[in-house]
């Protein structure tokens, strides 16, 4: 069954419009097309008699009525261009965008849509661990605020945390040590990642722990904790990775954090600044990091045009910045479980002098999942998408450790392989990258 | 931004990030100062000195920015002042 619409520009226009207000209707139609009684004519087009007062004389006056009919799809073939003095236009399927389930964006503040077992099903973690790929062998880095080990085996059944491996932020020296920080942002970080990897070992890098500004609920600290944790995180790996020492044959780093707002920043014309400055030192030592290597994530921010989140500065003229566009990182954005992207996810381009075809692609986020936040609050925000995607990495790097792929061919088949939702456009797209993360697509891939 | 947080973010802009490309990996504080050309009271002790890039042996350091004078250098290859923004969980 097909649905058309048939407009009428002679009608009666001081009655109520109906079939049989417009002259000649009944006979021109054939047999083989049933009007629709329940769609209430429509005047559309002209300029009603009513709102033609005030205005010029001269002004056009013409009247088209649009009534909805049906037909069955064997006869789309003989419909004629017009019945009469009607003309018939299509009236075609149309969907919400991207995905079409006629619900709203989901936003910062909209309920979890689903949990992390659909987050497995939609990766099919179950087939990525029957071929092998558990995290197995590989060190995944957590740089955020710290993991609660106690809360993860409350949900998980079994967790790896490597104790040897300790960092303390600057000034901090009271750090409470690997895997015993109280359960936050960093402690969902880890289970987001463990769900598809739960055999990688987690090193707890609690880079915003430290005192921040003042700032409410947000976890936050100043850029050098995070270089000076990756100084320790590259001295650390040479020694972990080096001959005879091979604790691991891989190392992962998952990050959700980044600077929201540009004025945190050094004006736009100072050489020092960060946020598009590939010789800042700390996009150097991803650079450094990243030539060992190591696959290296980062969330591509909050920042989504759609409903940014309020601590996103005003303005942002690009809202993916600083690492988070680094050419040698994945910048992972976020989706719903309905594969749909979640309005707050920032989009590309990236800044200018990165890479600009960031965000790389997009993982799943906004399910109910660590529950650190309460029973009902989801694991949101690409927080949430970017250890998604880390812990699929880890898992992948079972199968294929640094020494057969290097970071950059996994970069790059993860986006190759990457999963495109229906409507979106043909290779990058600014709010999906190259699409939705398949590591089963991509397992098949790798050497 | 707030204006406690504008005032946090002035706060922690007293303090740029230096890099320095030394002779070896060493993370000494005293041989970055002197490398820097800033006195070693200027260097965040806490920070300390970090090895950025391990093949060409370069550091960063955390130094008051008041300290820190932009002149040619010509033993040693320095660079800055970068920034140290804050950073934020997304």
């Amino acid at each position: 069954m097909r649905s058309i619409l048939i407009a009428f520009s002679e009608a009666d226009r001081d009655s109520v419009p109906s079939l049989e207000a417009i002259p000649g209707v009944a006979d021109a139609l054939p047999d083989w097309i049933r009007m629709d009684d329940s769609y209430r004519p429509v005047r559309v087009g002209g300029i009603g008699a009513e709102a033609l007062q005030g205005l010029p004389s001269d002004a056009p006056a013409s009247e088209a009525y649009v009534l909805r009919a049906s037909i069955d799809e064997s006869d789309l073939d003989r419909v004629p261009d017009r019945f009469g003095t009607g003309r018939v236009f299509a009236d075609p399927q149309i969907v919400s965008f991207p995905g079409g389930q006629g619900t709203p964006i989901t936003c910062g503040a909209s309920p979890a849509v689903g949990d992390y077992q659909d987050v497995q099903d939609k990766l099919n973690v179950p087939g990525l661990h029957a071929s092998g790929a558990t995290g197995h062998g590989t060190a995944l880095a957590i740089m955020d605020s710290g993991v609660s080990e106690s809360h993860l085996r409350g949900i998980l059944p079994s967790v790896n945390i490597d104790q040897q491996v300790s960092w303390q932020s600057p000034g901090h020296p009271s750090s409470p040590g690997p895997g015993h920080h109280s359960a936050g942002h960093g402690t969902m970080c880890a289970f987001d990642a463990l769900i598809v990897a739960p055999d990688a070992t987690v090193l707890d890098y609690p880079i915003l722990s430290s005192p921040g500004p003042p700032s409410g609920t947000w976890f936050s600290a100043i850029l050098s904790n995070a270089l000076s944790a990756y100084a320790h995180l590259l001295a650390w790996w040479a020694v972990a990775f080096g001959p005879n020492r091979r604790r691991y044959h891989s190392l992962v780093v998952s990050n959700s954090w980044g600077m929201s707002d540009p004025n945190w920043d050094l004006p736009p014309s100072h050489p020092g600044r960060y946020q598009d400055n590939p010789n800042h030192p700390f996009s150097q030592i991803v650079a450094a990091l990243a030539s060992h290597n190591v696959d290296i994530l980062f969330s591509a921010g909050n920042c989504g045009s759609h409903c940014p989140d309020p601590q996103c500065g005003p303005n942002m003229p690009y809202s993916i910045t600083g690492a988070n566009a680094h050419p040698d990182v994945t910048c992972v954005g976020g989706v719903d479980t309905n594969d749909r992207w979640v309005g707050y996810s920032s989009e590309g381009p990236a800044i200018p002098n990165l890479d600009p075809d960031k965000p790389d692609l997009a993982a799943y986020t906004h399910f109910l999942g660590s529950m650190v936040g309460g029973n009902n609050t989801p694991d949101a925000g690409t927080s949430a998408a970017c250890p998604v995607a880390a812990g699929c990495v880890a898992a992948l790097r079972s199968n294929h450790s640094q020494l057969v792929a290097s970071a950059r061919r996994m970069a790059s088949i993860l986006k190759s392989s990457a999963r495109k939702t229906p409507g979106s456009p043909v290779g990058w797209d600014r709010k999906l990258g190259y699409g939705i993360l398949d590591p089963v697509a991509s397992d098949s891939r790798l050497p | 931004m707030t204006r406690a947080v504008s005032q946090a973010v002035a706060e922690r802009q007293q303090r740029v990030l230096i890099t320095v490309d030394l002779s070896s990996d060493t993370k000494d504080a005293q041989v970055a100062a002197e490398a820097i050309g800033v006195p070693v009271s200027a260097i965040d002790q806490d920070f300390g000195v970090v090895v950025v890039n391990p093949a060409i042996h370069r550091h960063a350091a955390r130094v008051d920015m008041s300290a820190f004078e932009r002149r040619e250098n010509t033993r040693f290859a320095v660079a800055g002042p970068y920034a140290d923004p804050v950073i934020v969980a997304w």
